[in-house]
């Protein structure tokens, strides 16, 4: 890979990389070093990536969750990568910032949920393909999405507008009378 | 509380949304090379805690070998040594303190049989004469 060539790739990606890398750490200081971390991998081995295998795309957002997820085991040596026990728990609307709440919910999940998540929901991937970025079979995606975004219902529920709606005008309603 | 369907969460999902990559995340090519010399300052290197460990039992190891002082290579100056007589081929014993008076000695053999090396001096310029005895 020449370094023009090189250059055009950084461009193209960094962005889908640092997005990738914040939604999973839920740190900009984080995403950062991991997005710098993926290009210079790649600067330095890019023999590697093989085109037959998927897009450099997938293969970037690959080396991403790869480094999110060592970075992960760094700061939570003790416990368990497994997605199978979480107990959605709703979140609080303190704040009233529905944005930081759906992220506090999406950053609440395992993170085998939550990588399969993102890369579905937000980097709009196919199963397929986020079967060959996070090396795993599509069954075991489709499954771990499934689960996701079952505890997200639970977990977002106090934030569905049209019941906060509902509820708001049948309380005004209970009090004028 | 009720959980939400499939079309209120793509509703909430979508307004979460991630900043773009900030302007100082340069491409490594754009990044000045550091110098081999400055990494002996601010590189780091990971141990594994299994060998980081057994380097500091070896260390420590090495550490109280280097300080032990061997007890039988240097004798004290207040020991009674022994002296091994050229006409006795025996080691002479120690008088024990509490033993009643030894019996007088014969003149030939008058000389002690124990030596403290208390107060000896050894000699810092050897001077030997060489006698020639003409038969």
């Amino acid at each position: 890979m020449t370094d023009a060539e090189f250059q055009t790739v950084f461009d193209e990606h960094k962005d889908a990389v640092y997005r990738f890398a914040w939604r999973m750490t839920g740190s900009a200081a984080a995403a950062e070093d991991i997005a710098q971390e993926v290009f210079l991998c790649l600067l330095r081995q890019a023999h590697r990536y093989d085109p037959v295998r998927g897009t450099l795309r997938s293969y970037l957002l690959g080396i991403t969750r790869n480094l999110a997820l060592k970075r992960w085991r760094d700061e939570n040596r003790w416990e368990e990568l497994g997605d199978e026990e979480f107990i959605p728990q709703p979140v609080r609307i303190d704040n009233g910032d529905v944005a930081e709440s759906v992220g506090m919910a999406v950053r609440s999940l395992p993170a085998l949920q939550r990588e399969v998540l993102i890369l579905a929901e937000y980097e709009e991937m196919s199963l397929a393909e986020i079967a060959r970025t996070v090396d795993a079979e599509v069954g075991t995606v489709k499954s771990r999405l499934h689960r996701a975004r079952e505890n997200l219902k639970r977990t977002l529920a106090p934030l569905n507008p049209a019941k906060t709606e509902n509820k708001e005008r049948s309380t005004s309603h209970g009090t004028t009378r | 509380m009720e959980p939400l369907d499939d079309q209120e969460l793509n509703q909430l999902l979508r307004k979460w949304e991630a900043p773009k990559a900030p302007s100082r995340l340069r491409s490594p090519l754009q990044r000045p090379r550091q110098s081999p010399w400055r990494w002996l300052w601010s590189g780091r290197i990971h141990i594994p805690v299994p060998v980081g460990a057994a380097i500091g039992v070896i260390a420590s190891v090495l550490w109280l070998q280097s300080n032990k002082v061997p007890a039988t290579d240097a004798p004290s100056m207040n020991r009674p040594v022994d002296i091994i007589d050229k006409a006795v081929t025996r080691p002479i014993e120690h008088p024990l303190p509490a033993a009643p008076a030894p019996a007088p000695a014969p003149p030939l053999e008058s000389h002690s049989e124990s030596a403290s090396l208390s107060g000896f001096h050894a000699v810092t310029q050897l001077e030997p004469k060489v006698i020639l005895v003409r038969p």
